[in-house]
């Protein structure tokens, strides 16, 4: 297993947000976690990536303990991610986000850039350069010198795709990849996705309430509601888990006409 | 997305030179500066009375925006070189020769844009809001004056040292480095216990520690000669060149003058140049970065408290140079020149001038200063005439127009008089009609939520 995450808790209070949560992910696969809002899906991303430290349970990736570790450290050790409310850099241009995503790989020190020594130009001009062929890949490579903050609401989630790829990580984590699109921008999103996992090799964990995209994309599914696992499994048994159905995508209609806005 | 398209964007050339430009660049500056020259040797202002010093002020502050307009204004490259090196290493030269107020204005004018560029690495580009910056200034030019004056001798109880006023001039070289090197050291060790918070409580951190330093200095009698201060500090040596003391015929007063003016020139050079080069590294990023938003920042894997670490030390080092010149400049220490309203006015500086721009910084901190040396005393000894009562003497305002300036620029240009490229573009981006346009939401409509369950 690339990435392990065992027994994983997480408790604000009085309020258990993530109740022993364990999520195995297998490399080059697309997997997803889903469940009601409030479920705990965005907590259970903040401690695989660092930002909360879980009270107990493990996170492995290859073998290698993450808990304790900041998100820098996690961000280096290989796991990117982006976010459900989009975090860019607005006032820095496309082409720099993604630079800065590069940060972990470049290695300039103080010297070298205040001296502009040889390592710093090629250092720089190759981080530009891998900066613009992932602008190209996730089709930003014509607004490469556009501020994020101008540029259009779906480019803005490819952007912070490119940002998180730069990062070279062995799992990229998506907080709601397709979260505000219309049909056309989800289906591009849906595209982006695989060729990530194909292309990249990047084993791709998301986090989505796009039902249609999540069954047809996912090759596992995990279940949470208000905190612990209620199910797991390929998207044909989720569709038909009674405990889904109750707890999730029984309260309306019926699972076929979710995500058809 | 229907966003009104930004006014100027990074990576974008600029418009092409044009001659109207160079040709009235060419005759501000030749005009400003022969009028500049002409004053400063006449006796004309001797007539003048009570307006000779706003009259001088007015002709100076008129020369000083050449420089501005050289930098601003679309001319062709050669004349935007030729004018900015002429004028500060020509005319300025001259003209402080002739006046000595004028060269002791523009060297406090340098230090301070010195010392405004090293804050602006700090709070501009990395965010983290610093009230006791002086304090390294205190620590570089505390170090110059105990080893440069007779109180290193008192300190160690040595009667060669005393006799010999502390180390020779040709230190001072090597206390410039020195200065840099320790103020870094002592912004790495405030830096380490208090970079972990955020905000508004790093900033009253600093405000304390700020005047930890200055009262250390006020107390630490038997090492810092305490509230009195040191004086004697000796001036750099520079028998090397003093040569070209006879070759300009300058006086012994006049000669350190002109070597101090060149060391500041040469120190903001120096400084400009690793701001820049910091500036478009992937350290100068990382700075950004955290400034916007240090979650993201740190998803990326920026190391926030080493990123932080170095900003501080970064822009404490500028701080420390500029202490050893101060120190040699003014020949005299004392805590006095390192209180909270000298780190308030360093800071006035940097938020008036465009934070995060550095030719804003330099503006920033020529006109605060102009402004506080210069113009209001001026405008006070011009009102003399008029017999006005005491309290009405604008010197006495001077923080009160501050205050007011402050307010209106916070009101009608929050970006600074030069704003940064991307502190502009940030500006409009916080603009309340462009957040309903979808961008960077803050809550994400589902698009699961069962319509039916409603």
């Amino acid at each position: 297993m690339l990435l392990e995450v065992n027994a994983l808790r997480k408790t604000f209070g009085g309020l258990v947000a993530v109740n022993d949560v364990t999520l195995e992910v297998a490399p080059r696969t697309i997997v997803s976690v889903i469940g009601p809002n409030g479920a705990g899906k965005t907590t259970f991303f903040n401690m695989i990536t660092g930002i909360y430290e879980p009270d107990q349970g493990s996170i492995k990736l290859e073998g290698r303990d993450l808990v304790g570790c900041s998100p820098d450290q996690v961000a280096h050790a290989g796991i990117a991610r982006t976010f459900q409310n989009i975090r860019l850099f607005g006032a820095m241009t496309a082409l720099e986000n993604v630079l800065v995503g590069r940060h972990a790989r470049l290695k300039t020190k103080l010297w070298d850039a205040v001296f502009h020594t040889k390592a710093y130009r090629e250092d720089e001009s190759n981080g530009r350069q891998a900066a613009q062929t992932l602008l190209d890949f996730v089709g930003l490579g014509k607004q490469a010198g556009e501020l994020a903050a101008n540029l259009p609401y779906g480019d803005q989630r490819r952007l912070e795709i490119a940002r998180a790829l730069a990062t070279t990580p062995k799992v990229l984590l998506l907080d709601e990849p397709t979260a505000g699109m219309n049909p056309n921008e989800t289906e591009d999103a849906k595209t982006l996705i695989r060729l990530i996992r194909d292309e990249l090799g990047v084993t791709v964990v998301l986090i989505e309430h796009d039902m249609r995209l999540v069954m047809t994309i996912s090759e596992h599914i995990t279940v949470l509601d208000y905190g612990t696992k209620i199910a797991e499994g390929g998207p044909r048994d989720i569709r038909n888990n009674p405990k889904v159905i109750e707890a999730y995508l029984g309260r309306g209609a019926a699972a076929g006409e979710y995500g058809k806005e | 997305m229907t966003t009104k398209p930004m006014p100027t964007r990074p990576n974008k050339p600029m418009s092409p030179p044009s001659s109207a430009a160079t040709g009235w660049l060419l005759f501000y500056s030749a005009l400003s500066s022969g009028i500049l020259t002409w004053i400063t040797r006449s006796d004309i202002t001797k007539g003048m009375g009570n307006f000779q010093a706003l009259f001088l002020s007015l002709i100076f502050t008129a020369f000083l925006m050449n420089v501005l307009f050289a930098y601003q204004w679309k001319a062709a490259p050669w004349a935007k070189i030729l004018v900015g090196l002429i004028s500060l290493l020509v005319i300025m030269p001259l003209a402080g020769i002739a006046n000595g107020y004028l060269f002791e204005l523009a060297l406090q004018i340098g230090i301070y844009a010195a010392l405004a560029l090293g804050l602006n690495i700090v709070v501009g580009q990395a965010g983290l809001l610093d009230l006791g910056y002086v304090a390294f200034f205190a620590a570089g030019a505390y170090i110059w004056a105990i080893f440069g004056s007779s109180q290193i001798g008192k300190i160690l109880g040595n009667q060669a040292l005393i006799d010999s006023n502390g180390l020779s001039g040709g230190y001072f070289w090597l206390f410039l480095f020195l200065g840099v090197g320790v103020a870094a050291l002592i912004g790495i060790l405030i830096g380490l216990p208090v970079l972990k918070l955020k905000g508004d409580y790093l900033a009253i951190v600093t405000l304390g520690l700020g005047e930890v330093i200055r009262v250390l200095a006020n107390n630490l009698t038997p090492l810092t000669n305490g509230p009195i201060g040191i004086d004697g500090v000796k001036r750099p040596d520079t028998t090397w060149i003093d040569g070209l003391r006879g070759t300009f015929g300058l006086s012994d007063a006049q000669f350190p003058l002109l070597i101090m003016y060149l060391v500041v020139l040469g120190a903001i050079a120096v400084v400009i140049v690793v701001n820049i080069r910091l500036e478009n590294s992937r350290i100068g990023r990382a700075w950004i970065d955290i400034r916007e938003d240090e979650i993201a920042a740190q998803a990326m894997g920026i190391p926030l408290v080493k990123a932080k670490l170095l900003a501080f030390a970064a822009g404490a080092s500028f701080a420390g140079l500029m202490g050893v010149i101060f120190a040699a400049k003014q020949a005299f220490v004392s805590p006095e020149s390192f209180t909270f309203f000298a780190s308030i006015g360093v800071l006035t500086m940097v938020i008036l001038g465009g934070m995060g721009n550095f030719a804003g910084v330099i503006l920033g901190a020529t006109v605060v200063t102009l402004l506080n040396l210069s113009v209001l005393k001026g405008v006070s000894e011009a009102m003399k005439g008029l017999n006005l009562p005491a309290e009405l003497d604008p010197a006495k305002y001077e923080r009160l127009l501050f205050g007011v300036i402050l307010i209106l620029m916070m009101i009608f240009r929050p970006e600074g008089l030069l704003p940064a490229k991307r502190k502009l573009a940030a500006a409009h981006i916080d603009e309340p009609k462009d957040d309903s346009q979808g961008k960077l939401p803050v809550t994400t409509a589902p698009s699961i939520t069962p319509k039916g369950g409603k």
